[in-house]
């Protein structure tokens, strides 16, 4: 799928601190002609940092994805049911669920906005905290962390898609996931697919959804 | 599925029934429903101490606290009940929130003062040793009344041990909070990418804190089923049980680098040390062999999930 860009819009999608990004859309969407996609903007900059439980506590709910799905994907084998509701919640808090009846620029703003989430997340992969073993005692390798990011990547976005055979309402996450994988890991596409083409067979066994027709996710 | 996928999934499940299978052969009393009634009395204070163990080692932490825990809790509800004659409940709320507030120290030290969590909990394993051996100037205490054989010698129906039901309520709140619960999620989280769940607006220093004030609150209560199993309160009733519980956790599948695992698989390594102590116990094989046994497990269960995870990176 091709995304378009608008140019006025860079910096919007390459700051990553919420506030910034706050001050940034309300001074852009005055300055920049709109292009069709200027409410839809906000509304998902609302979606994404506003805690419904507390208004000056700023949540990011698209990174909040990005972190959990590998989770779940981990523990793909347990619990069908609360598997499949925590899929239809995910998807629903990522404007995914609606995804397939969204017009081109709504489409693009979604990908630019996952995929500013999916930088913040890249962003941590380098950090101290990132990847420690042996129950926090031993600190990982760059290698390792670079390692441990692919893995991440792949399973948060295409390997989430293929266990629970929703690859294409979450296409348009698993093109920003692997787009801004690929721009911030040297030749991070190729990493990618190669990981994939390693695991897609198990993600794809692990697809108990699409297997058990009696209780398959709604589409 | 085929054969091969089926033994990956249920390898832990598979290996208790080969023990169970080996036990019954060596020893035929192994089976019987007396030892069968003994290990579930045996196995209910790991399974509810390792609750608490399941959700630290999810935020790739560890607990070494729990055994000096469940010894202080011993010491200090056999000194309230004896000593100073105290209702029986209140002394074991008192001994619970005591067990708790441990945890919470833990997770002060670990989450707000940045200590490594090996290195706070191995200082509260000495400090809270200590205590509980000043508290009991080094000598047992016994005398307890008969109501307090409940948590741990009473069956229902002379079949079910309360402490098994026990067992089985908290290993289905560890489950609830794990699978149902925003709190579970977080553990997940947590353990996947600290930074990442701070960022995404998790309070990653409470959500310590409760973790630990929960290894402590599920310690407290396994000390107290102890202590009503044994009725003598002992200076060194919990002397290597985290070594135990984490074998049993680690066992069961939970990653020693955080994140990864499920209380199912905490279960079957749960009834697979159960199993296997009180297998080697039938055996009569030497206390201390049964030491190195349960040393070669950990060491083996830690390193295939070492190993796995090398191999899932290549």
């Amino acid at each position: 799928m091709i995304y378009t860009f608008n140019e006025a819009w860079r910096e919007y999608y390459e700051v990553l601190e919420p506030e910034k990004r706050k001050a940034l859309l309300e001074k852009l969407s005055k300055s920049v002609p709109d292009d069709g996609a200027n409410r839809f903007r906000k509304k998902l900059f609302e979606q994404r940092h506003t805690d419904p439980k507390k208004a000056d506590h700023m949540i990011d709910l698209f990174l909040w994805q990005c972190v959990y799905l590998p989770g779940l994907y981990r523990k793909r084998n347990f619990f069908l049911f609360n598997a499949r509701q925590e899929m239809q919640r995910a998807l629903k808090d990522i404007f995914l669920d609606g995804s397939v009846r969204m017009n081109a620029a709504e489409k693009s703003a979604l990908y630019w906005e996952l995929r500013n989430a999916a930088a913040r997340y890249f962003a941590t992969c380098s950090g101290s905290r990132y990847g420690n073993k042996f129950l926090g005692m031993k600190h990982a390798t760059m290698e390792e962390k670079r390692e441990r990011a692919c893995e991440d990547a792949w399973i948060m976005s295409r390997g989430m898609a293929l266990c629970s055979g929703l690859e294409k309402e979450m296409q348009i996450f698993i093109d920003a996931v692997r787009d801004e994988y690929d721009n911030y890991e040297v030749g991070g596409a190729d990493k990618f697919d190669a990981y994939g083409a390693a695991h897609e067979a198990q993600a794809r066994r692990s697809n108990r959804w699409d297997r058990q027709n009696k209780i398959g996710i709604k589409k | 599925m085929n054969v091969k996928q089926f033994i990956k999934g249920n390898a832990i499940w598979l290996v208790f029934i080969a023990m169970v299978i080996i036990f019954e052969v060596a020893n035929p009393n192994f089976l019987t429903p007396r030892n069968i009634i003994a290990i579930s009395r045996q196995i209910a204070v790991y399974g509810i101490a390792s609750v608490g163990m399941t959700f630290v080692i999810l935020i790739a932490g560890i607990d070494l606290s729990t055994g000096s825990i469940i010894t202080l809790v011993n010491i200090f509800c056999a000194w309230l009940m004896v000593s100073l004659g105290m209702n029986m409940w209140i002394a074991v709320i008192l001994a619970i929130v005591l067990a708790t507030l441990i945890g919470v120290l833990n997770g002060f030290m670990v989450s707000t003062i940045g200590i490594p969590a090996i290195i706070a909990t191995f200082a509260s394993q000495t400090i809270f040793e200590g205590a509980a051996y000043l508290l009991s100037g080094g000598l047992p205490i016994s005398g307890f009344t008969k109501d307090f054989d409940l948590f741990g010698r009473t069956a229902i129906a002379g079949a079910v041990p309360i402490c098994a039901i026990i067992m089985v309520v908290c290993l289905a709140i560890g489950s609830f909070i794990l699978n149902k619960s925003y709190f579970g999620r977080y553990f997940y989280a947590i353990g996947g990418n600290e930074e990442a769940a701070e960022l995404s607006g998790i309070r990653v220093a409470r959500v310590k804190y409760l973790i630990y004030a929960l290894s402590g609150f599920f310690a407290g209560l396994a000390g107290i089923v102890m202590l009503s199993r044994t009725g003598s309160a002992q200076n060194t009733a919990g002397l290597g049980y985290e070594f135990d519980v984490i074998t049993c956790v680690v066992l069961g599948g939970v990653s020693v680098n955080g994140g990864v695992g499920k209380m199912s698989g905490v279960v079957a390594g749960v009834l697979i040390i159960g199993a296997m102590t009180n297998g080697m116990v039938l055996m009569n094989v030497n206390t201390y062999l049964q030491m190195v046994v349960k040393g070669v497990i950990l060491a083996i269960a830690v390193g295939i999930d070492c190993m796995s995870k090398k191999r899932q990176a290549s």
